[in-house]
């Protein structure tokens, strides 16, 4: 065996070495942070310049013995064709596995300072993990690419040929049975054809490692077609079955749970939701809308409220995380499902509610102590004003919404819809806007130039 | 042999072995049709068949170093069979790349050009190297063209580069074989060597002047500080605007409906509010190892600096900041750097402004990055003793005394599994 691994590294330093050196330099400067802890989400394309090398490094397994004759020779040392082989392959995997695992240790010792401290033995090795299984699989695939034509450019033939012909063809077939598939369709048949794809060429290339190398390029050719095409179908046949089955169970076990902490860090809303694992580059995750919103009590875990989700293809705002907001008293509101201004609000007391404003709509401005919530009445003669631009501009009438009991405060407010943004809380009771007076429009200027004049401030909350 | 006949052999013999890498040009770019996933695909097809041209190209120039040497072709055919006339299989594995990127991914620059250009260039470079020096460093000069010679985001700033390179190649051919039939290789080695570093000199400066032009019309900015901090009562914010350049900061306030702005001559970025007079920044001189501390009083339009920042080393080259809030007391204030100095991603810093020190309180945040646009920054929320990091896909809890943040898991986590 030393002497095989003496013959590969003499045959294949030229790849190995740079290849070596990509992946150290990819991972120590243009993605260091997945040795910190973090799980791989964020792929460079950097990543493809140790990707390169590592193909190539595989392409060139057999192309000296496939070529001139060479296997000839080989197989009359005494020495099993399982050895070559073994050799082969350990080569390959001593860089794929050695290189990331010293990376990550070269990291530990001599990164940037304040990232060092993240790094731990289980982040370290979780973080080489992501590097070590791409680059097998990569090396493996132009391993066993490079049994059946000679030369690294034959091999490079077999790999592209077989990518087609899994990409477009096979696809192609699959997406006739793609409605019949209960689960993201083109997510599975990725994965599906990447795992029936690595097999079948293992499985077609492998053999032939085994004198296969000293008959004609057709006899090759027919064996490895043959092999290719017997694993493609009986791969698919199981897998397509076993992928509708249980594929999203399989795939999607990873749970994300977005979660909104509330300000105090007391209550929070959690919206988890299923994920599919991460390819590298490929990056297929999506982010599918929660199927349910669960309302917390951090202490304990305690879940104070939650719905599910009924209807999977109507989009649903309470769904969303992005719809929630905090107040600072530690009050959540939402915009409801429906037409209107409805607006859904949790609190740790009444848990989950929804408040109907059927004629008002609100502002997403609470109070300062996050109790109220301006709302503005409208009316169909005051919308129609607006919108048509008839001076003077309507008047927007101007309640607050306590969203601890749910009830609507009138208040005397009343604003022209010119400084209906402006209005602010000046406290926790007490709304103000601005008036201004306006100079006339100057030659070549868009807008007037306008002057504070005063303040107003209306008690809202008695 | 005719000439007739020597040139038929050879477009035959071109042609059988030309078939199959034309078949992959053309196949693989239609491959990701049915899947649907263009996007992902696209730069894959891309580096599969750059791949294939540069090793068939290599194979091509190492198989007529073997062998065609023994067979009575004249210089002019040889020359004309090595070089010239398998350039369609490039082209229109080139135009199909193009023609697909185009059709496939709507939105995207014209790419075809570009891709046909470059793979030009790698049969090119690969087919002059494989005969001038040897296989191996025209597999890497081939593979390696593929990371300088194409540039995604903006493919037609590439062209002149590869043009360059196209033409240096074929100067570099004529040369070569013209010297090699006196056998004066040394000096023909050296002279391709001289001329293809030429055409990569020229093709450097006529691409970053290409980029300038380009980025001037319509590039998003890749440096800057966007900050905005919104006061403790919600009623007041200043925002800070730095030029892509890193040369100068605008910054603005409001304050009880009253605007007020200033001029910096350095990156700013507010850190925290002093009542409603003030704000601090943190403000990046010119020149210097640390971070300035300033105050800017509004009214008089005051600057006050208050010390240094140690700021690490990390943190010192341009980048684009954010600003995700600062405590109710004013303490801690909690920045957002991407991308983040280990690759992509976000970090998140801590600025403690009692202890006047800025750490790493956690090195990529989240899914804050470019796969998920829709997300916003984390929300903090800022407790007794530590602040907590949420809605970007994962909590994190910061703690005040060390400022270093660990991922924590929900209840509600454990119980979804």
């Amino acid at each position: 065996m030393r002497r095989i691994l003496w013959k590969e590294w003499r045959e294949r330093w030229w790849w190995a070495v740079p290849w070596a050196l990509a992946v150290l330099g990819v991972s120590l400067f243009a993605h260091g942070q997945v040795f910190c802890g973090e799980s791989g989400v964020s792929i460079t394309p950097w990543h493809a310049l140790s990707w390169v090398p590592a193909l190539l490094c595989g392409l060139a397994a057999y192309a000296p013995e496939s070529r001139q004759a060479r296997a000839l020779f080989l197989f009359s040392r005494p020495a099993p064709w399982q050895l070559v082989l073994l050799g082969k392959v350990l080569f390959g995997l001593a860089v794929a596995v050695g290189v990331p695992l010293l990376a990550a240790l070269c990291m530990k010792l001599g990164g940037p300072a304040p990232y060092r401290a993240f790094i731990t033995p289980a982040t370290a090795l979780a973080g080489a993990w992501t590097i070590i299984w791409p680059h097998s699989l990569i090396y493996l695939f132009g391993l066993a690419c490079s049994t059946l034509l000679p030369g690294m450019a034959g091999g490079m033939l077999t790999l592209a040929g077989v990518v087609s012909l899994l990409a477009g063809v096979v696809a192609g077939l699959l997406d006739i049975v793609a409605p019949l598939l209960p689960l993201h369709y083109s997510n599975a048949v990725f994965y599906l054809l990447l795992t029936v794809g690595l097999l079948a060429v293992l499985t077609a290339g492998v053999p032939l490692a085994r004198f296969g190398l000293t008959l004609p390029v057709p006899a090759r050719l027919t064996r490895f077609t043959l092999r290719l095409g017997l694993v493609l179908v009986v791969g698919l046949g199981v897998g397509i079955p076993a992928a509708s089955l249980w594929g999203e169970e399989l795939l999607c076990r990873r749970v994300v749970t977005d979660a909104l902490i509330s300000p105090h860090g007391t209550y929070a809303i959690t919206f988890p939701g299923r994920v599919w694992p991460h390819f590298g580059y490929l990056n297929l995750t999506e982010y599918r809308e929660s199927p349910e919103v669960s309302f917390l009590r951090r202490a304990d875990g305690k879940a104070l409220a939650s719905m599910a989700k009924k209807d999977e293809d109507q989009y649903n705002p309470p769904f969303d995380m992005m719809s929630w907001h905090w107040t600072c008293d530690d009050l959540a509101y939402c915009r409801a499902t429906g037409m209107g201004e409805d607006i859904m609000v949790f609190t740790p007391e009444r848990g989950l509610t929804t408040i109907a404003l059927t004629t008002y709509s609100y502002r997403e401005m609470p109070s300062p102590n996050g109790r109220y919530l301006p709302v503005i009445e409208y009316s169909i003669p005051d919308f129609k004003r607006i919108h048509k631009k008839i001076d003077p501009v309507g008047v927007q009438n101007w309640s607050v919404l306590d969203l601890r009991t749910g009830r609507i405060i009138p208040t005397t407010l009343r604003v022209d819809v010119n400084s209906g943004d402006q209005v602010r809380w000046r406290s926790d009771t007490e709304l103000e806007w601005p008036e201004y007076t306006y100079s006339p429009k100057a030659p070549g200027k868009r807008y007037r130039e306008r002057t504070l004049i005063g303040i107003h401030v209306v008690r809202v909350v008695p | 042999m005719t000439a007739a006949s020597i040139w038929h052999r050879l477009l035959w013999k071109e042609c059988r072995e030309s078939a199959a890498v034309l078949l992959v040009g053309v196949a693989l770019p239609l491959a990701a049709l049915p899947l649907n996933r263009h996007e992902e695909f696209f730069m894959p097809a891309i580096a599969l068949v750059s791949i294939t041209i540069a090793l068939w190209a290599v194979e091509r120039a190492r198989g007529l170093a073997v062998k065609r040497q023994l067979l009575p072709i004249p210089a002019l055919p040889q020359w004309l069979t090595l070089y010239i006339v398998p350039l369609p299989v490039p082209v229109i594995a080139g135009a199909f790349l193009g023609v697909a990127y185009e059709a496939f991914l709507p939105g995207h620059q014209p790419a075809a050009g570009a891709l046909i250009l470059l793979l030009c260039t790698i049969f090119l470079l690969s087919t002059v190297l494989t005969r001038v020096l040897s296989a191996i460093p025209a597999v890497f000069a081939g593979v390696l063209w593929l990371f300088f010679g194409f540039d995604a985001s903006m493919p037609e700033t590439t062209q002149y580069l590869t043009a360059c390179v196209i033409v240096g190649a074929l100067v570099c051919a004529v040369l070569w074989e013209t010297l090699a039939a006196r056998q004066r290789y040394v000096l023909g080695r050296v002279l391709v060597l001289i001329i293809l570093a030429a055409a990569l000199g020229t093709g450097g400066v006529l691409r970053t002047w290409q980029r300038t032009e380009t980025s001037e019309q319509d590039t998003p900015w890749t440096a800057g500080i966007v900050g905005g901090l919104i006061s403790p009562d919600h009623r007041s914010w200043v925002n800070c605007q730095t030029s892509d350049a890193l040369t100068e900061t605008t910054v603005s306030a409001t304050v009880d409906y009253r605007h007020y702005t200033a001029d910096l001559p350095s990156p700013a970025l507010p850190l925290a509010w002093q009542g409603k007079v003030a704000a601090l920044f943190l403000v990046w001189p010119a020149r210097g190892a640390g971070g300035e501390l300033r105050r800017w009083t509004f009214a008089t339009n005051r600057w006050e600096t208050l010390g240094t920042l140690a700021v690490p080393a990390e943190i010192r080259r341009p980048a684009m900041w954010g600003q995700l809030g600062s405590s109710p007391d004013g303490r801690y204030s909690l920045l957002l750097r991407t991308p983040s100095r280990l690759g992509k991603g976000v970090d998140c810093w801590a600025v403690d402004l009692h202890a006047r020190r800025i750490v790493l309180a956690m090195p990529d945040v989240g899914y804050y990055d470019e796969h998920v646009m829709g997300l916003p920054p984390p929300v903090a929320s800022w407790c007794a003793d530590r602040v907590l990091l949420s809605g970007c896909g994962e909590c994190i809890s910061i703690d005040y005394a060390t400022l270093h943040g660990q991922r924590v898991a929900l209840p509600a986590e454990r119980s979804a599994r």
